[in-house]
């Protein structure tokens, strides 16, 4: 590829998927502290569900099955209610965190895929492309959606600073969080919040199946390479942009490749480079 | 502040436990007085990470009669009141140098939002010198020792300036070094008319790092001056059947040089 083959479009998907690299990775490194890191996968998964019905409903009411914000909202709503499912029901004791994680996305999952064949079967959803849902497109990126990815990471960005205290000694300790006084319920919805938001924002690119990697595996890189936790955070979100661009230039390069797939791979090598540097650092186990 | 008359903690007819209905500690009712320093003993599973997790509310089913810190409830104390978790519970690897983590113990006086000033700043500083990790400020967590991170989780308390110390097997763990100058550290705090309740496993050294004790087996079995409660009877009775070889190697130890 040369650079007079990127054209205005590939730009804009450029910027796009690197705007949400770098948020999925900023985002990625608290929800990787807090040790939530299947969540964004429950996530994932759970949107799609919320994304048939949101396909259905908009058919329904004349809308078009099509509408960006519709899906985008039915998306989140499901993931959503899936995310806050884990801890609910892992409070249960009986299951644990894992156990949950497991039912939850599976269950979610299931009824999306029992959705999505109905919406297969509809005539304007006949060339809905379920196979683009999982595995990620960059190919329909217009400049709304950059602006949107925009404004997100934003605003993003600036709750990450203005709660950067509570999140890091939520993730840190949450014993001594609770005994101090901080608001560890709010907290953890916030973080909740921006990860669903990242997720369905990301969800077009990166496809829903594979989008936990730009969430969890850019942040994963940098925790090898060490640091303090706004160090860590820069770097992850670098990370996942540069590897949301590596993934963008290989799928146009080798026709076929799913954006996702391809923006995983990416954020893999990225990941096994760094793996060396945090075994250095960590020396003798702790 | 309240008057020196009112108990650093009471406690009375406090139930507490994981699942409705199954409480890991009953009936539990004591009062530490300021400036005591109590170890909190028992055997596994007896609940006394159950008892002090309860009273500062992060056990989900609790029930008690009366829980006062310095003589008030615990919204009202938190920033009076340290706590400071296992050790083990924690986890290392998190992306932080040690003043960061110290500077977490200036949180419950700033809460969210309030920036920490220089003044508040060099307090935590203060901590980590008290517990002789000066020199590491900026290193990594994951990199400390066991018995460092331990300082550093004690440092944290430090720096909120607390009066009252609740401290979660302190000692579990750590090198020899580590266990004299952190009791050496704590005496100090008593000294200074603060409180101090921790949860401690070992026996044989609960002599010679508190004054009182309180000893638990999902009810308190005895209570008081650690000679008063460590007796074979009581032992006995808190221990089960493995109490007579945990009585008799006490005995042997405190007839030994070190006692």
């Amino acid at each position: 590829m040369t650079a007079g083959a990127i054209g205005a479009n590939t730009l804009g998907v450029l910027v796009g998927c690197m705007l949400f690299g770098a948020l999925a990775g900023a985002v990625g490194t608290f929800v990787l502290a807090r040790r939530r890191a299947l969540v964004a996968d429950v996530a994932g998964h759970a949107a799609l569900p919320g994304v048939a019905l949101a396909f259905l409903a908009g058919e329904a009411l004349g809308l078009g099955g099509r509408t960006p914000w519709l899906l985008l909202l039915g998306g989140a709503t499901t993931a959503l209610l899936a995310a806050w499912c884990v801890p609910a029901l892992s409070r249960l004791r009986r299951i644990g965190p894992d156990g949950a994680t497991a039912v939850v996305l599976a269950g979610f999952f299931g009824l999306g895929a029992v959705l999505f064949s109905i919406v297969q079967g509809h005539p304007a959803g006949s060339q809905g492309g379920l196979r683009t849902l999982l595995f990620g497109s960059a190919a329909a990126m217009g400049r709304a959606e950059v602006v949107a990815l925009l404004a997100l990471a934003t605003v993003t960005l600036a709750l990450l600073i203005v709660f950067l205290r509570g999140l890091t000694v939520v993730a840190f300790d949450e014993d001594f969080a609770r005994s101090a006084g901080l608001p560890v319920r709010g907290l953890d919805l916030l973080l909740t919040v921006l990860l669903v938001a990242t997720v369905v924002a990301g969800m077009q690119m990166a496809g829903i199946v594979l989008v936990v990697a730009m969430v969890i595996t850019p942040a994963a890189a940098a925790r090898n390479l060490g640091g303090r936790i706004g160090s860590v955070t820069a770097i992850a979100a670098i990370l996942g942009a540069v590897t949301a661009a590596a993934g963008v230039i290989a799928s146009r390069a080798v026709a076929g490749v799913p954006t996702g797939a391809a923006m995983t791979l990416a954020a893999t090598a990225a990941f096994l480079i760094t793996v060396p540097f945090g075994r250095l650092a960590r020396g003798s186990p702790a | 502040m309240s008057g020196g008359a009112t108990p650093a903690l009471e406690t009375r007819g406090l139930s507490a436990g994981y699942l409705r209905d199954e409480p890991v500690v009953r009936d539990i009712s004591f009062t530490l007085a300021r400036g005591s320093m109590t170890a909190l003993i028992g055997p596994n599973g007896a609940g006394k990470s159950t008892l002090i997790k309860a009273m500062l509310g992060l056990v989900p089913f609790v029930t008690a009669e009366r829980i006062a810190f310095l003589g008030t409830d615990l919204a009202t104390a938190r920033d009076r009141v340290a706590y400071i978790p296992q050790r083990s519970q924690i986890d290392w690897n998190f992306p932080a140098c040690a003043l960061d983590i110290v500077e977490m113990g200036l949180y419950p006086s700033l809460g969210l939002f309030r920036r920490a000033g220089r003044e508040t700043r060099e307090k935590a500083r203060v901590a980590l010198a008290t517990v002789g990790l000066a020199d590491s400020a900026r290193a990594q967590i994951g990199a400390l020792s066991g018995g460092q991170q331990q300082r550093v989780l004690v440092a944290r308390a430090l720096a909120q300036d607390a009066e009252l110390f609740i401290l979660d097997e302190p000692f579990a763990n750590i090198d020899a070094f580590t266990e004299t100058s952190l009791a050496e550290v704590l005496r100090g705090l008593r000294d200074r008319g603060r409180t101090i309740l921790a949860v401690h496993h070992d026996l044989r050294s609960v002599r010679t790092h508190f004054d009182d004790a309180i000893l638990l087996s999902h009810t308190i079995v005895a209570q008081g001056a650690v000679a008063q409660v460590m007796t074979d009877a009581t032992l006995a009775q808190a221990y089960g059947f493995h109490a007579e070889g945990r009585a008799e190697d006490r005995a042997e130890h405190h007839s030994g040089p070190r006692a």
